[in-house]
This record gives structure tokens, sequence and C-alpha cells, in this order.
């Protein structure tokens, strides 16, 4: 299943975890046995207990579980034909604060809501599919001509954004490589090779390099409820020198990055990954190992006040608008996967 | 198993049943539910040799395997590795092994002085051309033509071995075919030393950037740990949940992590690599550092740890220290108590209050001989001490358990129990084909009783003094030569003494004063047999032993010795014998006391002509 897969280190990337997530979620509404609303979402909530707790960080596995049983309560009410939680597009906070509290009756069957579940499932997918060509179709809007883009590292999602964009218009990218990882060169060919003018730096000139930079634009593992990024290392010194330069700060991510948790300060460790230290120094080094602890993070926490932009595959919005858009894909009595 | 590892079969020869519970247990299996298990029990299994002969006589194993012991911890992946070898496969069908290595400097943790090796490598093909243990020499030796044959020679000293090979299905045969084969390692020996005559090769990988390696003894133990700790094998780490899916750890900063309801007093420390297991919980004002915990610990107030290992249910009570020390499950430990680098405490000891304990002490419970204590088994053969009451001295007024007594004049017996003592550690990080023989961990090829030595002896005589009269062609004298060596189940090192000592009885045979045609005779028997010298006296180490045998027959037959010299010459000239062998062992003082020493200078100075004309020519083809 997919947390054998996570084992074995076969998904590579966000995306890839969030369409296997989906797929794994599809043939469970499926195959599993199940009688009304409230038994799909008890299987549905148990496996994603299970798939995110295979790998905490991933959050993209509990996201797509949100958005599942979201798609269930929905399908399940429109089938029922209740009309009361229909509700326009403009909801108000009251209704908001009512339809939390508001515990609803899942426990009458419902004969067609497997196929309609099953269906809204596989727009998700769709739109997980199309969620690259989505963002990176809002390129030209975003990057002009004789621009500098500064980016760090390599997220596919920046690479797609920066490659259409570089179809229409003439602009030059510095990519700062990202230590110790570098998947920053693998970036750089990937752009030369298409053409566009492509310099890697030192992650340490990144401040050097700022004041020349017109934008910075960035891919991120996730998005937090507040805004803040879960971003690969090396994110937080490239966002503080924009910052520092008043340079604006963009982030490519799709919706299925969107988190509903917080990174608090005092419990940054658990939201981060340690790898193994060879990256950074030798195993066959020898003694000295012994003797000194080598921390190996991939993630940087970047707080929500530095950056300007995100671009997700509905549009771009501001940090400020990201809760708005977490009450849109996901309901609230989902945000905790582990509460009943 | 990301490498298509599609059945994994468990070879147990200890502890069967929990392995098999292990292995059963649904979640575990589970999550690993792309393979099929199998195990294979065989309880009169004492090595890997064994065990790997016992899986060619059931003949399970159709393709080639991966062969891992149950002690390893890797996270290497192994795709590479598999297509490497496939590859060399198909090119020649010779190419039975692939030993993956790890580099790491000489003064590394993770090395273990008992593994260490020294490879020579072709570096182009990766071929191991040359292997050697190191441990306690400080010399090696190697053969001219290993230069003089490859062109690109690599000599190493900086490898790890991670314990995983791969093999084709020919290595359980050739373990079949020479059953004195214990261990892996005298396998690699075999195959290398035998490389021009079985043809077949051994092959090395060495991987950068990912770990692997074997628990083969306590220090292993203690520096694998601390590699899991600091991350080394990620994703083999306490906060992934690999290895128990149900106690997620938590990781904090300096390494520390946390299981689930760990309740921790407000003002102890955990300085750096700790590991709290689930449930336990530590007092006011302790101290742990570089230490693990396991589940469902109590640690008193004031307690210092450090070094230590603590498994599951230990109970340590107030101001207690405990350094570089481990304690089994349910240890208790009174209060005051100290222990010192390198204790021992086993399952269930009870010790203190207010006691120091030496040193390297080793305390085991009485009721060793109860079967359900896992690890046990091996211990009770040693705990045939006391049965009286425990000893108040030892173990404390209130104290359970007894001290293990190291059996006198075997220094090298204690390194061999810890290792026993660790070999059951989990089987079950292994992924593939793994052997989980307790025992296999370097125990050594048991020397046969005397007699057998001795029938061997008259048996080879028999076999040689024929071959000489009827002038057998050597390489049937070796056939037969070798088949009694395996009747009698003798080392390398008597059979080379047996072959030398019975050549020149053979000779001499019969005769009771010297003569000078006896030199005629034994000129044509050794241009004749040289052959078989030459067959079983490859390494320097063999030769030492011929000559030594030479010696110690003509010091038995002293009317003879005029003829050694002769002999060591003709010898020298059929390059059997490497004249820095002989030079070394005639500087080498005399070892036998018993022959008389007198007897032996006579001998040597006999040879003392022969040896100033090798050191002239060594000197002159120097020049």
């Amino acid at each position: 299943m997919l947390s054998l897969k996570f084992y074995s280190r076969k998904l590579r990337n966000s995306y890839d975890v969030a369409y296997q997530t989906a797929q794994v979620l599809r043939k469970i509404v499926a195959h599993k046995k199940w009688n009304t609303a409230g038994d799909l979402m008890d299987v549905v909530k148990t496996v994603g207990q299970k798939m995110t707790s295979a790998q905490p960080t991933e959050a993209t596995v509990g996201n797509i579980v949100r958005r599942v049983l979201k798609i269930i309560r929905e399908e399940y009410t429109g089938d029922s034909g209740s009309k009361s939680e229909e509700g326009d597009a403009e909801e108000s906070l009251h209704k908001l604060l009512l339809a939390q509290k508001g515990s609803e009756d899942f426990s009458r069957p419902s004969h067609n809501l497997r196929m309609t579940v099953i269906d809204s499932v596989n727009e998700l997918i769709t739109e997980i599919e199309s969620s690259a060509y989505n963002i990176s179709s809002q390129a030209l809007e975003h990057i002009h001509s004789n621009e500098i883009i500064m980016t760090v590292g390599k997220s596919n999602t920046v690479q797609g954004f920066l490659k259409n964009a570089g179809r229409k218009r003439k602009f030059s990218v510095i990519v700062a490589e990202g230590a110790p990882f570098f998947k920053g060169h693998e970036l750089a060919k990937s752009l030369a090779e298409d053409g566009i003018e492509t310099t890697v730096i030192n992650d340490s000139a990144v401040f050097a390099i700022m004041s020349r930079v017109n934008k910075v634009i960035i891919g991120a593992h996730a998005v937090m409820a507040d805004g803040g990024l879960r971003a690969v290392n090396g994110t937080l010194p490239v966002a503080l020198a924009a910052k520092h330069h008043s340079v604006p700060l963009l982030v490519c991510s799709a919706m299925y990055k969107l988190t509903p948790q917080y990174v608090v300060s005092y419990d940054q460790d658990s939201h981060n990954k340690f790898l193994s230290p060879h990256a950074i120094v030798r195993f066959s080094e020898g003694d000295i190992l012994a003797k000194v602890h080598v921390q190996n993070p991939v993630f940087d926490y970047v707080p929500p006040d530095l950056v300007n932009l995100f671009i997700s595959n509905i549009g771009g919005n501001a940090p400020s608008y990201v809760y708005r858009l977490l009450t849109d894909v996901y309901h609230p009595n989902d945000t905790d996967l582990y509460s009943n | 198993m990301g490498s298509g590892v599609k059945e994994i079969f468990v070879f147990c020869s200890y502890h069967v049943e929990q392995i098999i519970n292990y292995i059963k247990d649904p979640e575990w299996s589970a999550k690993r539910s792309t393979c099929t298990f199998h195990t294979v029990l065989s309880e009169g299994c004492m090595s890997l040799g064994d065990a790997l002969r016992e899986i060619d006589r059931q003949a399970f194993i159709k393709t080639d395997f991966i062969l891992v012991h149950g002690d390893l911890v890797s996270n290497i992946k192994l795709d590479k590795v598999l297509k490497e070898h496939k590859e060399r496969r198909q090119k020649s069908k010779s190419s039975i092994m692939t030993m993956i290595y790890k580099p790491a400097a000489p003064d590394h943790k993770t090395r273990s002085a008992e593994d260490d090796v020294f490879l020579a490598i072709a570096s182009s093909s990766n071929r191991i051309l040359h292997w050697e243990k190191t441990y306690k020499k400080n010399k090696f030796w190697l053969p001219l033509e290993l230069f003089i044959e490859n062109t690109d020679v690599k000599l190493r000293y900086d490898l790890l071995d991670c314990g995983i090979s791969v093999c084709s299905t020919e290595v359980p045969q050739l373990f079949t075919d020479n059953f004195d084969y214990q261990t892996k390692d005298d396998f690699v020996r075999g195959i290398i030393i035998n490389e021009e005559v079985m043809g077949n090769k051994i092959h090395c990988y060495v991987v950068d950037d990912e770990y692997g390696a074997r628990i083969t003894n306590l220090q292993m133990y203690d520096s694998i740990s601390k590699d899991i700790i600091r991350r080394w094998a990620y994703p083999v780490v306490p906060d992934n949940g690999i290895l128990h899916s149900d106690d997620r750890y938590i990781y904090n900063r300096h390494n520390v992590y946390f299981g689930p309801g760990v309740l921790l007093a407000r003002d102890c420390i955990l300085e750096q690599d700790v590991v709290v297991g689930s449930g336990s919980s530590v007092g006011t004002g302790s101290v742990i550092r570089n230490s693990v915990i396991g589940k469902q610990c109590v640690i008193g107030d004031n307690v210092v740890i450090e070094d230590s290992y603590i498994w599951d249910g230990v109970k340590v009570e107030n101001n207690c220290r405990i350094s570089k020390s481990l304690l089994c499950d349910k240890v208790l430990v009174k209060q005051n108590v100290t222990t010192q680098k390198g204790c021992i405490l086993s399952f269930n000891v009870v010790v203190g209050p207010d006691i120091d304990l030496r040193p390297g002490v080793k305390i085991t419970f009485k009721k060793a001989e109860n079967k359900d204590d896992f690890g046990m088994g091996e211990l009770s053969l040693v705990d045939k001490s006391n049965d009286e009451s425990c000893n108040a001295e030892e173990v404390g007024t209130d104290g359970r358990g007894y001290v293990w007594k190291k059996e006198v004049d075997s220094d090298g017996e204690d390194e061999q129990e810890l290792i026993d003592f660790w070999g059951h550690s989990s089987a079950n990080i292994s992924e593939e084909e793994s052997s989980d023989d307790s025992m296999s961990a370097g125990s050594p090829t048991s020397s046969p009783p005397p007699e057998d030595a001795k029938l061997f002896y008259n048996e080879v005589l028999d076999t040689v003094r024929n071959g000489i009269a009827n002038k057998v062609n050597p390489d049937n004298l070796v056939l037969e030569i070798n088949a009694s060596k395996y009747a009698y189940n003798v080392t390398f090192e008597e059979l080379n003494h047996a072959v030398t000592k019975t050549f020149l009885e053979c000779i001499f045979s019969g005769l009771t004063a010297y003569q000078q045609d006896v030199l005629k005779d034994m000129k044509k028997a050794v241009s004749h047999c040289h052959p078989l010298f030459a067959h079983y006296m490859k390494e320097a180490e063999n030769q030492r032993v011929g000559i030594l045998a030479a010696e110690e027959f003509f010091i038995q037959n002293e009317e003879m010795s005029p003829a050694f010299q002769t002999f060591l010459h003709l010898m020298y000239d059929r390059e059997v014998f490497d004249e820095g062998v002989i030079l070394d062992w005639f500087k080498s003082p005399s070892q036998d006391d018993s022959l008389g020493n007198e007897n032996q200078e006579k001998i040597r100075e006999q040879v003392s002509r022969f040896i100033t004309w090798l050191e002239e020519a060594e000197e002159e083809s120097d020049d």
C-alpha cells in the first residue's frame, strides 16, 4: 500500500504523493464494504490516520484525505436533498459558525452515494493532474520581459512556471544551488536546455545578489494554515534577503499542498525531517564522527509575513487569504484526523 | 524490498518460536506483504556454512539470492548491486558472488577490529584479487602474480564489510563441496585461493552514501546504535516507525527521542543521543546522556546514566550511577549502586543496595536454564558456579544473581561469548534471505580430537607412500588427501604438517643410517611430488608450517639431518618454499621446547650454509 511505497522511497514529490493517495482512497470507496456516509467517513479516516502516521511530514496525504472527506459530506447532503446546507457561494460568518456546531446525521443510507463520491474523487484526481498546468499558465501575468528572477533548489511547479514564461518572454533566472542536495543544479540545467538564461549561485551569495533581483519565485512543500511555508532548506535566507531588499516573493504551490495545520515555534523539529548526515560529512571520515553532531534537516519554515503572493491552480492569493481557501476546500470538522 | 525481492527465507537455529511468532505477527507481515516468507528450522545448525549446506540439501533456492545475517542494519538500495551482479553473471558464469563494502577510515567506530579486512581489487572490474583478515596482524603477503596479471590493482584498507552479499546458486553448492567452510570468511578465502583451480570469482561493490553494518559483538552494538541515533541509517531511525509501527518516537533537538507516554520529571536532564522508550519515566535531578532506555522503565531520582543500554522493564532506584553498562530486561538496580565500564546485568538480575560493581562484571540470574528467557541459553552453559545463596558481596544485600566468571586461559573465549550473546539480536530488520544463526559470528573451527589427527596422519602416510612407490599422478594424491582431510575434519595447518612429515617419512623409512643415495631418491621423489606441495603451500603461513614439520622430522630422526639442507634447497628450487619464508623460519627462535634445543640448534647449523647462500642470492638480486 501507500505506506509501503513510503518505505521503499518510491514516491519522490508531493504530486506523486497526492496522486497516489487519491488513487488509494478511490479504491477504498469503490471496494470497501460500507452502508452509510458515516461508515465511509470512518473508513477513510482510519486509513488516513494510518497513512499520515507512516510519514508525518508529508502533509499532502492528510490534505487529500480531508478533501475526500469533504467530498463525502457534500455528496451526502446533496444526495439526500437537504437544501438547508447547500448554501450560496458567499456563506456568512454566522452560517460558518453554525456549520461547525451542527453535527449532522450521516447514518441514513443513500443508494447512489458510492457512484457520486467516486465521480467526485475522479474530479479531484483530474484537478491534481492539471494543477501544474494551471499554475504555469499564469506565468505570463507575473513574469515580464528582461526581469531577473531568483529561485532556490528545484521545484517541479516552479520549473514548469518558468519554462512556460520562457516560451514567450526573455528573462534571466538566478538559481541558488540548495546545498546539500544541490537540486538547483538540476533545475539550472533543465532551464538552460530550454534556452532560458540561467545562473547558478552559492546559497551564501543570495543576499549579495538579491539587490539586482526583480522577483523571487519559490516552491513549497506545504502551505500552513496561516500562510507560512514549509519549503526546502535554504528558503528562509532567501525570503529574509528578499524582505530586506523589498523584492516580492511569489510562491507556486498547488491547492493540495494547503494544510490546515500550523507550525509553532517550540515544536519546529517535529515538522521537519532529519536525514542521514552523509550529505554533509562523509561516513568514511573516521574518529571525528563520534565527537560531533551533524544535523541534516530537509525543510525551512518561512513565516507568512515574508510571503507576498501565493500562486495556486485556482489563482493568485495573498497569505492573509489562505484561511478562506481552507474553509473552501476542507470541512472544519476534518482538520484533526485523529479526533472522533 | 524496493529491489523486487519476492521471497524471504529466514533460517533459524535458536529461539525458533520467537522468530516465527514475530514473522507471523499480522501487522508486521502486512506491511511487507509483497513478499512471501519461509522459515527454515535447523536445530543443529552451528554456523553459516551449516545453514547454507542445509539450504543446498533442501534445494529451495533456485535463483540468485541475497545473503544477509539477522543482525544487519542497513538502508542500502540493492537495485544497482543486483543489476551489476546480473550483468556480470551474463558475461561469465564464474563470478559467483558480489559483496558490499563501505568506505570507512581505519579508526572508524563502526569498524569492528575482528572483521577488519585488507583487500586487493582490480579497479576496472571490481574483482577481489586478494582478501585477508587483519585482526592482530601487521604484515601482509601479496602474491607477485597479482601485480603481474593485473595492470590496475587497488589495495584498500578503508573498507567496512556491510555483511550483505549477492550470491548465485553455486554458493550453497560450494559450501556443500567444501564442508570445512564454516563462515563466509572461510568461503571467501577458499574461493580466492582456489581461483586458478576453480575459476570462481568474487566481486565487490562499494557503496558511498548508504549505510550497512553488522552487529557482531557488543562494541558493534554500541557503535551501530549510536549511528542509528545519529541518523546515519536514515530512514531506519526511531522516529520513522520502520522498526515498530505501533509506537512512534518523537525526535527532538540533540538527537533525543521520546516514545509515547514518557514521563519526565521537571528538572531531569537528557543531554544528547538519548532514546527513551514508551511508558518509561525519569525522576528528578537525573542526568542521561548517550544512552538508550527501553520501554516501561523506571529511572529514580538523581540517577546518572551515561553510555549505557537499558532494555525493557528495568527499574533503577535513586542515586545510582550507571556508566558504559548493559542492563537486560527486568533488571532491578537498588539504591546507590554504581556500575562501571563494561558491566552486563542479564535478565531479571537484582543488585544493590549500596554497592559498587567493578568494571567488566557480568551478572546472570540463577534460573538461567529457563528456556523462556531468550539469550540465556548460551549463558547457562557457563553458569555452573555456586548454586547456594547469592554472594552478598557481589550483588549487594538484596541482590539476586551470580557473577559469571570467565573460564581460565580463555581470553578469546570471553569475546566469543559476547558475540554469542549478541547473536540473537533482532532477526528481523533484515529484509532478504536471512540466516539467523546465533553462532555463526565467527565461531572457530573446532579442532578435532587428537585421535582423529593421528588417524589422518596414518592415512596420509599410506597415500603418500603409495604415491611415491607407484608414481601416482600428484593430482590424484591431492584428491585422496583432501578426502581424508574431510573424513577426519582436520585443519589446513595440520594437513600441511602431515603432508610434509609423511613425505619425508616415506623417503627415509627403512633406512637406519644416513646414506648418500638417499639424496638421489629424495630428489626423484620431490620432482615427482612437488605439485602436491605447491597445491597445499601457496600461502606463506602454510609454507612455514611445512618447514616446521620438516624440522620436527629431522629433529626426531637425527641421523638423517644432513638431508635437511638438500630438502630445503630442492623445495626452494621448485618454488614450493619462498626464500622469505625460509629466512624468517631460520631467524625465528625455536618454539618447541619438548624436542630439546640442542638438537634444534644442530639442525639449524646444518642448514646455515644454505641460508647464507640464500641471503647472498637475495642481496645479489637486490643489486
